[in-house]
């Protein structure tokens, strides 16, 4: 039973989104937000994701995430592109529920670290 | 036992010679080696000698140890009789006579151990009430009643019974005086028993009959009669005066309660087959009786049958190869059950670890605790207790590494019922010798109970120990809290809570680092120390964070039972996904929130193996009021 139990949780790690790619993908999301409409604007696109979330509503997250992107002035475009591309990829590499969440999260939380980090702390 | 004490046990063994058969220590058979410790506490418990004087003995003089303080001892311990003087008597006795050697055995035998046996001798040959009870069906004597004359008065007893039986008034008034019962005299066969008798004597002043009283006096007198021959013809038979077919007749009834047919213990023995027996036994003659000569189930119980040995097809399991190294394997063998603690609630214990000194002061310091407490939960405690400070004093790691608990519940038919044996892994190990971590999992939490009344707890120092996950009584203990089955005294503390999560959590980690080279095999387990502590630095700052965030109980109650609901179901993203809401809701102080985040971004999100063990202890600071004290 062990041994059944090791193998699919081998498996699964092998798909398994990477503690360090999900800091990454949590720090370069606090950045491309950091210069996204007002705090209280950030406030309610997190508090719409977290929903989007609860509701297992992927495309809803997929759209309001690239709906903000998308007002990004110039000068950020650079992580911009980062940040899509990163996020492309990862979706297409861990198909799975468990990643999809895990990801969304990381990208909620980013988000959230722009506005505590109005007085200019940085990351730990 | 004091620590340097304990230090010199160590430091005496590890000096003298191992070569030594006759040394004292340890095998690294554990059945032969909680023979060993069996034999060290009986001598300790019949002689005062503690481990160091019984060595010093045996190096000095083995013969006088083995052949004549530990039969003696070994009888004294089961005639279950404390007869402190004829104690003494054997004592000096030996001490005077050591030249003897090996012979001494037979002077302790017929001096001494006959002598221990007197009263349960005669108290089981009073006890035949019938003369018939002497034959076998074809009416010829039974070997253990081979005494014309005692066979005499036992007739002549049970014929003054029935006579006085058979006259319905008499037998009415002595009905009344031993109570009703069964029929006294059926068919012409009369039913009292030894206790009757002397109830009869107690009562005598209540028969007011002078006939009756007459021949009731008549009955106890012959009781007597029998009484003191018996006791007459033992002091003829301990000058060795007898004839060997009266051999049975004078066995000595011993019983083990474990050892049933095993050479002196056998029924069919004879007194002097007996000594016999214990002779061979104490010179490992192994061509004596096949019970010498091979070790199995019918020495240890922990062992399978002769035939049962998994070894089998190679080579049977003999005791002569072990002889060579323990020449005094049998003395040890009988005396394994002498290893074990009773422990209420618990069963039979006891601690072993390959080296004597060491497993010699836990169960020691077992025993005295018992003693020292009634109570069961705390025994329970106290039992694991012992090796920790055992431990703590020695210092010695590695020997609670290689350390085994091995218990059983009872005896049955010969057999152990119940046996359980537990190892104590180094991971396990190093952990419990940090003062913090033992000292804050020292503790029993309740994990059932209804109607606020608690209905079972459980000790987490134990069921760490048994490499048991402690999580689901967590899980439990805040459960029956959140539902108002248990009172606020009853819930665990915030610190025991971050400490006990966290503890469990690593060793989840650990346990899954299965690399053979990977990080933890060459980082040790100090680190694993370190990463704990540090864990709960973080975790404690969590706590604080949650329990600021929310401030209102009842709004910190509902968000508690929300959060262990989505622990209970295994649902990480639903836990992530509350906490975060509140914190976008309640907006706390930035400082606060980065706290909080971080701890759930590392430790929840991003850990698959063992979040529920963090965010339990985040529930817990809902509760708890941010209590939790991670500073050491």
């Amino acid at each position: 039973m062990e041994g059944v139990k090791l193998m699919g949780k081998s498996e699964y790690e092998f798909y398994s989104i990477k503690p360090w790619e999900l800091r990454q993908l949590r720090d370069l999301t606090k950045d491309v937000f950091s210069n996204i409409g007002t705090e209280k604007s950030r406030q309610r696109l997190v508090y719409d994701l977290l929903n989007a979330l609860k509701t297992n509503d992927r495309k809803r997250f997929l759209w309001l995430i690239l709906k903000n992107v998308n007002n990004i002035s110039v000068e950020k475009s650079e992580k911009v592109k980062r940040f899509a591309e990163f996020l492309s990829t990862l979706q297409f590499e861990h198909e799975t529920a468990e990643n999809f969440d895990k990801i969304a999260y990381a990208i909620v939380m980013g988000i959230m670290s722009v506005e505590s980090e109005k007085g200019g702390g940085s990351n730990e | 036992m004091s620590k340097p004490k304990v230090e010199k046990h160590v430091n005496q063994k590890s000096g003298k010679s191992s070569n030594n058969p006759n040394q004292l220590q340890f095998t690294g058979n554990w059945f032969i080696d909680a023979g060993i410790l069996g034999f060290v506490n009986l001598m300790e418990e019949v002689y005062g000698w503690d481990l160091e004087k019984l060595r010093e003995r045996i190096s000095e003089e083995p013969e006088v140890v083995y052949y004549g303080y530990f039969p003696f001892a070994y009888f004294y311990n089961l005639s279950k009789k404390d007869k402190k003087e004829l104690k003494t008597e054997a004592i000096s006795f030996i001490e005077k006579n050591k030249e003897l050697g090996k012979k001494i055995l037979e002077e302790v035998w017929w001096k001494f151990i006959t002598e221990l046996f007197r009263e349960s001798w005669v108290e089981g040959k009073l006890k035949v009430m019938h003369e018939s009870e002497c034959y076998d069906k074809r009416g010829k004597v039974k070997p253990q009643y081979a005494d014309s004359r005692y066979r005499n008065l036992v007739k002549e007893r049970e014929e003054l019974i029935v006579n006085i039986l058979k006259n319905n008034n008499f037998k009415e008034k002595i009905e009344e005086v031993l109570g009703k019962r069964k029929e006294l005299i059926k068919e012409g066969s009369h039913n009292l028993t030894v206790d009757d008798i002397r109830r009869l004597e107690e009562n005598l002043g209540n028969f007011t009959d002078d006939d009756l009283r007459k021949e009731i006096e008549n009955i106890i007198r012959k009781h007597k009669e029998l009484e003191n021959y018996l006791n007459k013809i033992w002091d003829v038979f301990k000058a060795k005066n007898i004839s060997k077919d009266k051999s049975v007749f004078y066995r000595i009834p011993i019983d083990s309660s474990f050892f049933k047919n095993y050479l002196f213990f056998n029924n069919s023995k004879g007194i002097f087959e007996q000594l016999e027996d214990l002779k061979n036994l104490l010179d490992g003659n192994t061509n004596y009786s096949e019970y010498l000569s091979k070790i199995d189930k019918t020495i240890s119980k922990f062992l399978p049958s002769d035939e049962e040995f998994p070894n089998i097809s190679y080579t049977k399991f003999r005791a002569e190869t072990i002889l060579k190294d323990v020449p005094y394997l049998f003395v040890y063998l009988i005396n394994f059950l002498n290893a074990f603690v009773n422990v209420r609630g618990i069963g039979n214990v006891f601690f072993y670890s390959n080296d004597l000194d060491f497993t010699y002061q836990i169960n020691k310091k077992i025993r005295v605790y018992i003693k020292d407490s009634d109570n069961n939960l705390k025994i329970l405690r106290l039992t694991w207790q012992a090796i920790i400070d055992t431990l703590v004093e020695t210092e010695t790691t590695w020997v609670l590494e290689n350390m085994y608990l091995i218990r059983y519940k009872s005896l049955s038919q010969q057999d152990l019922i119940g046996v359980e044996y537990i190892g104590i892994l180094k991971l396990q190990a190093s952990i419990i010798l940090d003062d913090t971590i033992r000292d804050t999992i020292n503790r029993n939490i309740a994990v059932k109970a209804s109607n606020g009344k608690i209905e079972q707890q459980v000790w987490l120092l134990e069921e760490f120990i048994k490499q048991k996950p402690l999580l689901p009584h967590l899980i439990n203990n805040i459960h029956l809290y959140l539902a108002d089955n248990i009172k606020y005294e009853g819930f665990i503390s915030m610190r025991t809570l971050v400490y006990a999560s966290i503890v469990d959590a690593k060793v989840k980690e650990f346990g899954n680092d299965n690399r053979l080279f990977g990080d933890h095999f060459f980082n040790s387990y100090r680190q694993l120390l370190s990463e704990i502590k540090n864990d709960v630095r973080r975790a404690s700052g969590a706590v604080r964070a949650i329990s600021e965030t929310l401030e209102d109980s009842d709004e910190r109650k509902s968000y508690a039972n929300l959060l262990l609901s989505a622990i209970r179901r295994d649902n990480k993203h639903r836990f992530v996904n509350t906490v975060l809401k509140a914190l976008v809701e309640k907006k706390g102080e930035e400082k606060v929130v980065k706290t909080l985040m971080s701890f759930i971004f590392d430790k929840i999100l991003s850990n698959d193996l063992s979040w529920k063990n963090y965010a339990l202890i985040l529930v817990g600071g809902l509760i708890g009021g941010g209590e939790a004290d991670g500073e050491e």
